[in-house]
């Protein structure tokens, strides 16, 4: 056992340094480096250069290779960081993994593979072996172990004592204060960035004469510090070292335990399983990560539909083509046509859902070897294999899905990079997946005399090409369909659709299920192409490339998968020669890392091109009016609801050691607008999570008519008749106002039901278009209904969510703050809205706001907090003129001129 | 990532003509080859270099029958679309009669193109050789006879061998399955066996393993730069079993290699280091002319390689008329016990069956210096052994 744990212990360490410079450059720049792997194989190379072909002593070839390059590399990556830190998640992660393909296209130009071209680096840390009873370990070992450990404490030592790394661990905190103080966080940053990157370069070289010099394995041993980082929690360094040892020592030991049957490939698995399990089971408050992943469309110009139009018929024309000029790279078109489905299936959850996958090939591997077996082995017909194929990822969609439903943003990222890796490890090699003699599986073009299939490439082009349009027809629908609309509100705002009534965790595993059928049927028309694929055609990390090229090309469907396609498979066929593979994915990393950093208005069809466009195509009506041209209908009142009576008991609600609300208990019955007032911080919008189910309270109970919801998701509530608005507005960016209002109505319908997720029947998309409506004309935003909302003032932005509330079948509202941002006569109109929706509606409305000259002009009845606390209720006079609550607000026992009070205190305590 | 195109022509012709009816601007006879030149898993320089000796030698001596050679050789760079490519270009572009000395780890995605295409694969490595095809024609033992090889080396010591076989490629494992089913045959059995992953940092694990299974001889089916680490790693730990590798894993440097002295090789051709045999004075006298091996690339594969060649110039020579696929095919048909001046066991092929050959030649480091310890001729299985070990693995 022992010896197992000493070789675990070296590698281990050096896990763990890598770990420690990942978690430090993460945790105070935002930034995870996917590239880190990347900065090891560039100072191992340099060491090796250094010190086996310029044969310079080690100590100096490991100084310039660790200390000089290391702090270098770490400048550039703080500069790119500082740029990307005010782009969504999706390109920073696009960037980092264009630095790998640059770092790793050049080991590989300069140095060549590392299997060909054996490049070796002696020992030199020492030969000398240790002989203690039975076990024999050699001096290197024990040194790196030893530094693994002296790094981390010293780094350990330097955050908590040094002022640099008190600073350091302060701009984690709140970088702005760091700057109020006097230290520049960009100062900060480049020190963390120099530390970092200085400990992967040295992960890096302490690595090289352990392994042979080659620029995958160096990157992908550095993938291993996720693992060390994810078992620190992604916070602590100690942690992450701590966790480098784990996986090092677990996975040697899995080599003593497991030396046959399936879980013989555990030990390389190690680290993914440690990755995917933390971010699987890890308590969620670990991993709270609020950034977009996906880069939202910059602009909502799409292009004239003449134009679309003009270009199908073109691409298609040229498709058609193709077998008449493709000759033996018919195959490599056929492959293109397929891949093109797998983009389509990944924008579907990238660009569409705003969810992540770095694992798509996966499913494309699943698909292939499933149809495999299913038409070769069991002689099933093409067609009903080719489908049941798509169905089996079905349920490892759903699988992934999981990870979505608690994780966001980069989480998510990681650990779907996570599950590919693992996926390729634990059954790539199983008899299961590609075949018992290792000689690939056969995945046959098919004979189906109809459809004039004779089993030969020609006709399976057409075939491919047939699907491929059709499943273009099929995500263009879906985009257009409910799921469509339910999917891009999911992307923009998880918690304002779950709070207008969807269940947004069906809504995710639906859509990765969607696309994981996708890519399985990609996966089979591909492998069809070369009817015979091993699982060296299914690389993990592909699946980086695949999402990097959704995330960076241009245009809607199918645009932007017909150039991912291009790009990624017709290109290679053309422009072969090793080195031209080499060079293209240097220019690719550079084409990925300057779009990523570029501003995002730069990005998509230039602004020329879309003003000439415009005007040739689009001279007389823009779109933008299609919904404000309807002609105002006679007032309708729309529909009262069944009335209900939101009450809320004893409410304790406690983060850690801070109690934020504490004993509260009110009533907002129908008819009524209901105020709940205080100063900042009193536990007015905590008690409004409560209320919306965002948070789980500590005591008490949120009941509707009497009948406890407190054990309800928020999308249950919603469908109750709680809805809500947000301090920081919770919109759909990417939707325009009609459909944001919209979603208030049509979440609730879509609710739990998958199937009512996908498509609703004509009578409920007029109940739906009816309540948008009404919505809008009381909101007066008729006019503004086709602009999308992020082009539009905080004002009426306030009352767009307003309105999906209205649009809901909700009721009783939740309005928190809902007249921030609008201006004294928009904040009247609201007012007079309001109480006009309570009385033709019969609804309840419990309004949080700071404007008391709007409370006291609409509110009924006025519920007081302070520091959580309940402290006085009553009507808007007694409230007014209440001592307890003018001391709450103006603090101590300042006199409030009666004559002024509300204005008084809106003036001087709260705005 | 991309394919790339290496050119070797059998550069214009070599004066005048040596066949009955070709001349110096007879039509050239165009064959092909591929192999993961870059981005494979072992430096296959030397194979390469021996299938450029190998045409200019054939086409300065006057080529086929008269027939130039045009031979083109294509790097695969390991991606397994770029092979299937490369292949269908030599086929339907080069207008190849044949595939000659190929070691292309994704030979799956190509074998049924060509049998249905009808173009002859001729040798090349047998790890790259599928056992249940007829349109490839091996030049020596495939691997069940090899492992049988390898079977016999612990059969002769204490009956037990352990394997260690490279984690990254599905086709390692299963070489496992093959040692274990004809270890039986050879009177051993398989004790242990274990992944190796190039990227470990350690392989102590790897090597307990064998240790504890008590083997005394321990394959190791993974590159020959990796071995080494291994068998050090191995050493280290006192581990005192044999390690031998099959099909052109190992490289002349072994041999200096402190825990490599004990190594041996089983593998389908003669050994390089020879200078006896008729073949084997032909190779070494014109790689040594055209395109001397340097250091590693002198390695069994480049006598595979050679062997292929040679192959199919008997073949080629023995064909009357145009030289095509199918006249290539007849005349390997009409071979009897064919071995290519003492390189290769005795080939024999028949028409439409997938040809099994079950002989290896075994020789290791002795003294620091690579030894045919185990003479220069092939053993091979009892052929009634060999029927059924073939029914077996074929699938």
């Amino acid at each position: 056992m022992l010896p197992f744990i000493i070789a675990g212990l070296t590698t281990g360490s050096v896990y763990g340094l890598a770990g420690i410079g990942l978690v430090l450059t993460y945790k105070t720049s935002g930034i995870f480096n996917f590239a880190h792997g990347a900065v090891a194989t560039v100072s191992a190379y340099s060491f090796y250069t250094l010190y086996v072909q310029l044969q310079l002593p080690w100590p100096v070839a490991a100084i310039i290779s660790v200390f000089v390059l290391g702090p270098a590399m770490g400048l550039g990556f703080e500069r790119i960081a500082r740029v990307l830190a005010r782009t969504p998640m999706a390109m920073r992660v696009a960037a980092m993994i264009g630095i790998l393909l640059i770092v790793e296209g050049t080991a590989l130009l300069i140095y060549g593979d590392g299997d060909t071209n054996v490049r070796t680096v002696p020992r030199f840390l020492g030969t000398h072996e240790f002989h203690v009873a039975d076990i024999v370990f050699g001096a290197d070992q024990l040194i790196v172990f030893l530094l693994g450990i002296l790094a981390t404490a010293v780094l350990y030592l330097f955050l908590r004592r040094s002022r640099t790394g008190v600073a350091m661990r302060a701009v984690v905190d709140n970088p702005d204060l760091l700057g109020v103080c006097g230290t520049s966080p960009v100062v900060v940053r480049r020190w963390a960035w120099m530390i970092g990157v200085t400990f992967a370069s040295a992960s890096g070289v302490l690595l090289v004469p352990f392994i042979n010099m080659d620029s995958d394995t160096l990157t992908f041993l550095v993938v291993a510090a996720f693992g060390a980082a994810a078992l620190g929690r992604f916070v602590s360094l100690p942690g992450a070292y701590f966790g480098g040892l784990v996986i090092g020592v677990a996975g040697s030991l899995a080599t003593k335990f497991f030396t046959s049957g399936a879980l013989t490939q555990l030990s390389a698995s190690v680290p993914f399983l440690v990755l995917f399990l933390v971010l699987l089971v890890a308590p969620k408050r670990w991993l709270a990560d609020h950034i977009r992943i996906v880069p939202p469309t910059q602009t909502s110009w799409r292009g004239p539909w003449q134009v679309q139009t003009l270009f199908g018929i073109v691409a298609l024309a040229v498709l058609l083509f193709v077998p008449s000029f493709a000759g033996f790279r018919l195959a490599d078109w056929t492959s293109f046509l397929a891949i093109t489905i797998m983009f389509l299936s990944l924008g579907l959850l990238v660009r569409t859902a705003g969810q992540v996958s770095l694992c798509q090939i996966s499913f494309m591997a699943i698909g292939a070897c499933a149809f495999s077996h299913l038409a070769v082995g069991n002689g099933w017909p093409w067609g009903l294999a080719l489908l049941v194929s798509g169905l089996i990822a079905v349920p490892i969609g759903a699988l992934l899905a999981i990870p979505a439903i608690r994780l966001s943003g980069l989480y998510l990222a990681i650990s779907t990079f996570g599950f590919g890796i693992l996926l390729q490890y634990l059954f790539y090699q199983q008899d299961f997946l590609f075949g018992v003699l290792g000689y690939g599986i056969d995945v046959p073009m098919p004979v189906i005399p109809w459809l004039g299939q004779d089993g030969s490439p020609e006709p399976y082009y057409y075939l491919v090409l047939g699907v491929a349009v059709i499943t273009t027809g099929l995500v263009v629908a879906i985009n257009r369909s409910r799921l469509g609309r339910l999917l891009r509100a999911l992307a923009s705002s998880p918690t304002g659709l779950a709070t207008s009534g969807a269940s947004v965790n069906v809504t995710r595993v639906l859509v990765f299920c969607i696309s994981a059928f996708l890519a399985s049927v990609a996966g089979v028309l591909q492998a069809g192409a070369f009817t015979n694929v091993t699982s060296a055609s299914y690389e993990p990390i592909e699946s980086l490339v695949f999402f990097v090229l959704v995330i960076i090309s241009p245009g809607g469907v199918p645009w932007f998968a017909l150039m991912s396609g291009i790009g990624s498979t017709v290109i290679a066929s053309y422009l072969t020669g090793v080195e031209t593979g080499y060079i293209l994915q240097i220019f690719f990393g550079i084409g990925v890392l300057v779009i990523a950093l570029q501003p995002a208005s730069k990005r998509g069809a230039p602004e020329w091109a879309r003003t000439a466009l415009d005007k040739l195509f689009r001279k007389e009506k823009p779109a933008e009016t299609q919904h404000a041209a309807v002609e105002p209908a006679a007032r309708r009142e729309p529909a009262a609801v069944a009335p209900t009576v939101l009450q809320v008991k004893d409410l304790k609600v406690q983060f850690g050691g801070l109690i934020a609300v504490d004993g509260i208990g009110f009533e907002a019955p129908p008819g009524r607008i209901t105020g709940l007032i205080g100063p900042n911080g009193a536990g007015k919008t905590t008690t409004f999570n409560s209320c919306s189910g965002l948070n789980r309270p500590t005591e008490g109970d949120v009941m509707l008519n009497g009948v406890s919801i407190a054990r309800r998701g928020p999308a249950s509530r919603a469908r109750s008749g709680l809805g809500r608005t947000f301090q920081q507005m919770e919109l759909f960016d990417e939707l325009t106002v009609w459909e944001n209002v919209a979603i208030g109505r049509e979440a609730g319908r879509a609710g739990l039901n998958a199937l009512q997720h996908i498509a609703s029947t004509p009578s409920t998309k007029i109940e739906v278009d009816t309540a948008t409506e009404d919505a809008l004309r009381e909101c007066d935003l008729l006019e503004l209904a086709d602009r999308r909302v992020d082009t539009l003032s905080t004002g009426q932005r306030r009352l767009v969510e307003f309105a999906r509330c209205l649009a809901g079948p909700f009721s009783t509202l939740l309005l928190d703050e809902p007249s921030s941002g609008l201006d004294r006569a928009e904040t009247a109109r609201f007012g007079e809205i309001l109480q006009h929706v309570v009385t033709t509606r019969g609804i309840g409305i419990l309004l949080v706001e700071h404007d008391m000259a709007l409370v006291t002009a609409v509110c009924d009845y006025i519920y007081v907090l302070d520091f959580g606390k309940p402290i006085f209720e009553g009507a808007p006079d007694e409230v007014m003129s209440s001592p307890l609550v003018q001391a709450a607000y103006l603090g101590g026992d300042v006199a409030v001129d009666d004559d002024s009070a509300a204005g008084a205190v809106t003036a001087r305590g709260v705005r | 990532m991309a394919a790339a195109v290496l050119l070797v022509a059998g550069c214009g012709s070599g004066g005048a003509a040596g066949g009955s009816s070709g001349g110096a601007n007879a039509e050239p006879i165009v064959i092909g080859s591929l192999a993961a030149y870059t981005g494979g898993t072992v430096d296959l320089n030397g194979v390469k270099k021996t299938l450029e000796a190998w045409g200019k030698s054939v086409n300065d001596a006057g080529g086929i029958n008269g027939h130039p050679v045009k031979f083109v050789i294509k790097d695969t760079a390991g991606t397994p679309s770029n092979s299937l490519r490369a292949v269908q270009q030599l086929v339907e572009e080069d207008k190849a009669v044949a595939i000659v000395g190929q070691w292309d780890a994704n030979f799956t995605t190509w074998a049924s193109y060509v049998e249905k295409a009808g173009i002859p694969v001729i040798g090349g490595n047998p790890i790259t050789t599928p056992l249940n095809n007829p349109t490839f024609f091996p030049v020596g033992g495939n691997v069940p006879g090899l492992q049988y090889g390898v079977a016999k080396e612990a059969a002769a010591r204490n009956g037990k061998v352990a394997f260690i076989y490279c984690a990254e490629v599905p086709a390692c494992k299963e070489s496992v399955k093959s040692l274990e089913a004809v270890a039986p045959v050879a009177g051993a059995q398989l004790v242990a066996s274990a992944p190796a992953a190039k990227s470990a940092t350690d392989y102590t694990s790897v090597c307990e393993t064998i240790k504890n299974s008590g083997a005394s001889v321990y394959e190791m089916g993974v590159s020959g730069a990796l071995a080494i680490r291994i068998a050090a790693a191995c050493q280290r730990i006192g581990l005192t079993a044999q390690p031998v590798f099959i099909a052109g894993v190992s490289v002349e440097s072994h041999a200096t290699q402190p825990a490599l002295q004990s190594l041996i090789e089983v593998d389908t051709n003669a050994p390089w280091f020879d200078k006896s045999l008729p073949g084997m004075k032909a190779f070494h006298e014109a790689v040594d002319k055209y395109a001397p091996l340097q250091g590693d690339e002198n390695f069994p594969g480049a006598v595979g390689a050679w062997a292929s060649a040679q192959l199919f110039q008997k073949a080629a020579s023995l064909v009357q008329g145009p030289v095509t696929p199918d006249s290539i095919k007849k005349a390997l048909y009409s071979l009897k016990d064919e071995t290519l001046g003492g390189i290769s066991p005795p080939l024999n092929y028949t028409e439409g069956k997938p040809s099994f050959f079950s002989c290896f030649f075994a020789y290791g480091v002795s003294n620091g210096t690579w030894t045919a310890t185990e003479g220069l001729t092939p053993k091979c299985l009892p052929a009634d052994v060999a029927t059924q070990l073939q029914k077996s693995m074929a699938g």
